[in-house]
């Protein structure tokens, strides 16, 4: 039932139907969120994270695969990148204002002390503002970052979402980085 | 930037990454010709390219499945989880969710602390931390906090432990400025609670003062014991899988572990802790009480840290010109950035902090006492509080003198001072009767012993 409704929204989507998108969006995220949860629980040690797994399972059990186009897998994708580029920017925001004023200033973890001495933090914020300028001009470079960085793909997953050939991918990445870190350190 | 301006600079940087690197300054001169904007913007794309490190190489997703896994949970009151019931969100601290609840088959109250799902994945550390936890609180120890409960409801980890009314120390800390008597009084059990669980080769490793409760009726209780091993287990957890995505690990709420305040300089330096640890964060926290302001607090947490590592925090008697020179001596003793020079066994600073409380104490008696009466009334009741130091041979050395004058007046003035009443002479008559009499008697016996032989000679 919730397989068809997605797999049907994805296919309106892609037909042009603008609102199916708005409908689209909270369903997926609730999956990831579920799936999030449910792969913490489970995992154990020496049994880390695989980032695409998530996306992946999302994917399989929100689409019907024999009805969509491969074009659906892409959206699908470019979705769930998003969102999770949109999370971890929300929370970076509260977490500003929350050092800005309130009782959780100056917390952090000891990881986090420690990387504060070897300073090699990203930004969230300033990566995602970045990110916005970067995808101004170049569009396709925007969306290969937030599938590598923000979804986790790989070089050989995001060839299969977005049909373009490996070495071109790579190019673009490797542009589309150096630009963002010369961004960041300005 | 335009998207042909763009395409310029994009079809420029790969062919000159084609190129060795000795050419390609030749090859981006004349390819760009005039245009020295262009030039400059790929050749310093070129070297942000080249530059050394991991920037945003591995993938954010981890830490952001983490975030969701930390924001899940939230309960509302009223709301079943387990066996209890929620009542009300009692606070968020950086190990989790706080809420009020009531044990329905024990008919009680219990604080309910959800751990975030990033701190319990690894079941070996979940298990570790378990077992201390459960450990400090069987050494049932009046100012340890008592676990009741280490659970699992559906996936989520939880802590249920007495409920406390009352406020941490921090909160206090907001509100009031603490005299040195009533810092050494809890400091004194905040110590106590530290040496038993010391004994029991327990260690806190995040003593500060969220994690004291103070009760109304003078009872402080020291919270979440074996808790901060849990986070550093995530620290060794994520060290041995992906480093880089550290660089995010931060923006999860979930291992967000408490300021770095009370940190000690081994602490900040990712060494292994031992119970000295404790000491300084304690040194910290009385610190803190005793001047209202905490001895290492930068700008920035890494400024806070620089000062833990380097600097000597004020010295007390700058803030406070009348503080007890012992107080700031026990201070300093435990705020040693080499823990060698540190005190080495809690126990020790106990007795130090217990024999300044005494001392204190005894000192506002005397006050209270009036100076002039020294030497006469209240030196008795000096000589009985002296009897009951537990630790009376701590005391300095002036002070024992003093004591121990005092006593002698109050046990041996009175038999002198009846002595030199005017009784004396009744007493004096009746030694020389008494003499007297002796003397005569004894004339008599000897007298009769000698006249009876003569008797018989005759």
């Amino acid at each position: 039932m919730q397989g068809e409704s997605v797999t049907q929204l994805l296919l309106e989507w892609s037909d042009g139907d603008k609102a199916a998108l708005d409908e689209l969006l909270p369903l997926v995220y609730d999956e990831l969120h579920r799936l999030a949860n449910a792969y913490l629980r489970r995992e154990r040690a020496n049994h880390t994270l695989q980032p695409t797994a998530l996306v992946n399972e999302a994917y399989m059990r929100l689409v019907e695969q024999q009805h969509v186009r491969w074009q659906n897998r892409a959206q699908f994708f470019g979705i769930a990148a998003n969102l999770m580029r949109q999370i971890l920017v929300d929370h970076a925001r509260q977490r500003m204002a929350a050092k800005r004023g309130g009782p959780d200033q100056h917390r952090l973890s000891l990881t986090q002390a420690e990387r504060v001495i070897n300073r090699a933090e990203v930004d969230v914020l300033a990566l995602n503002e970045a990110l916005n300028k970067l995808t101004e001009f170049d569009a396709q470079q925007g969306r290969i970052v937030e599938l590598k960085f923000f979804a986790g793909l790989t070089i050989e997953e995001i060839v299969e979402v977005l049909g373009i050939s490996h070495a071109t991918i790579e190019r673009e990445w490797k542009l589309a980085r150096a630009w963002l870190r010369r961004e960041l350190s300005a | 930037m335009t998207p042909e301006r763009w395409q310029q600079v994009k079809e420029l940087f790969h062919a000159a990454l084609a190129r060795e690197p000795k050419f390609r300054s030749d090859f981006l001169v004349k390819a760009c010709g005039a245009d020295q904007s262009l030039r400059a913007e790929v050749e310093s794309l070129i070297s942000s390219h080249e530059e050394e490190g991991s920037f945003i190489d591995s993938p954010a997703f981890a830490a952001a499945a983490d975030l969701l896994a930390a924001e899940a949970v939230e309960l509302q009151a009223e709301q079943q989880f387990g066996a209890y019931e929620i009542v009300a969100p009692i606070g968020r601290g950086g190990m989790g969710e706080v809420y009020l609840a009531a044990d329905r088959r024990l008919g009680r109250k219990v604080a309910l602390k959800l751990l975030p799902a990033s701190f319990t994945r690894n079941t070996d550390r979940l298990r570790r931390f378990e077992q201390e936890a459960r450990a400090a609180s069987a050494l049932n120890h009046p100012n340890i906090l008592t676990i009741y409960e280490i659970g699992e409801v559906a996936g989520t980890h939880f802590i249920a432990t007495e409920f406390i009314e009352g406020e941490t120390l921090r909160q206090y800390l907001r509100h009031a400025q603490l005299d040195a008597d009533e810092a050494l009084r809890i400091a004194v059990q905040i110590t106590d609670a530290l040496a038993a669980a010391h004994t029991a080769g327990i260690i806190h490793r995040d003593i500060k003062p969220e994690n004291i409760m103070l009760r109304p009726d003078g009872y402080v209780k020291v919270l979440d014991f074996g808790l901060a091993k849990l986070s550093e287990a995530q620290l060794t957890h994520n060290s041995d899988s992906e480093a880089p995505t550290l660089g995010l690990v931060n923006t999860n709420p979930g291992m967000v572990m408490g300021t770095v305040n009370y940190m000690s300089p081994e602490q900040a330096r990712g060494q292994e802790v031992d119970a000295r640890t404790d000491i300084w964060s304690l040194g910290v926290v009385l610190y803190e009480c005793v001047t209202g302001r905490e001895p290492f607090a930068g700008a920035t947490p890494s400024d806070t840290l620089a000062h833990i590592l380097q600097n000597e925090p004020p010295p007390l008697a700058l803030l406070l010109p009348d503080v007890s020179p012992e107080l700031e001596r026990i201070i300093t003793k435990a705020l040693r950035k080499d823990r060698e020079e540190r005190y080495q066994v809690v126990k020790d600073l106990l007795l130090d902090l217990k024999s300044l409380k005494q001392e204190l104490e005894f000192a506002a008696k005397l006050e209270r006492a009036g100076a002039p009466n020294l030497r006469g009334a209240s030196g008795a009741r000096g000589a009985r509080a002296s009897q009951q130091t537990d630790d009376a041979n701590a005391h300095a050395s002036a002070r024992t003198d003093e004591l121990a004058e005092a006593r002698i007046t109050a046990r041996v003035k009175p038999a002198l001072g009846w002595m030199n009443s005017g009784k004396r002479w009744p007493v004096l008559a009746l030694i020389v009767l008494v003499v007297v009499g002796l003397t005569f008697g004894l004339y008599k016996f000897l007298g009769r012993k000698q006249v009876i032989p003569n008797c018989e000679t005759k």
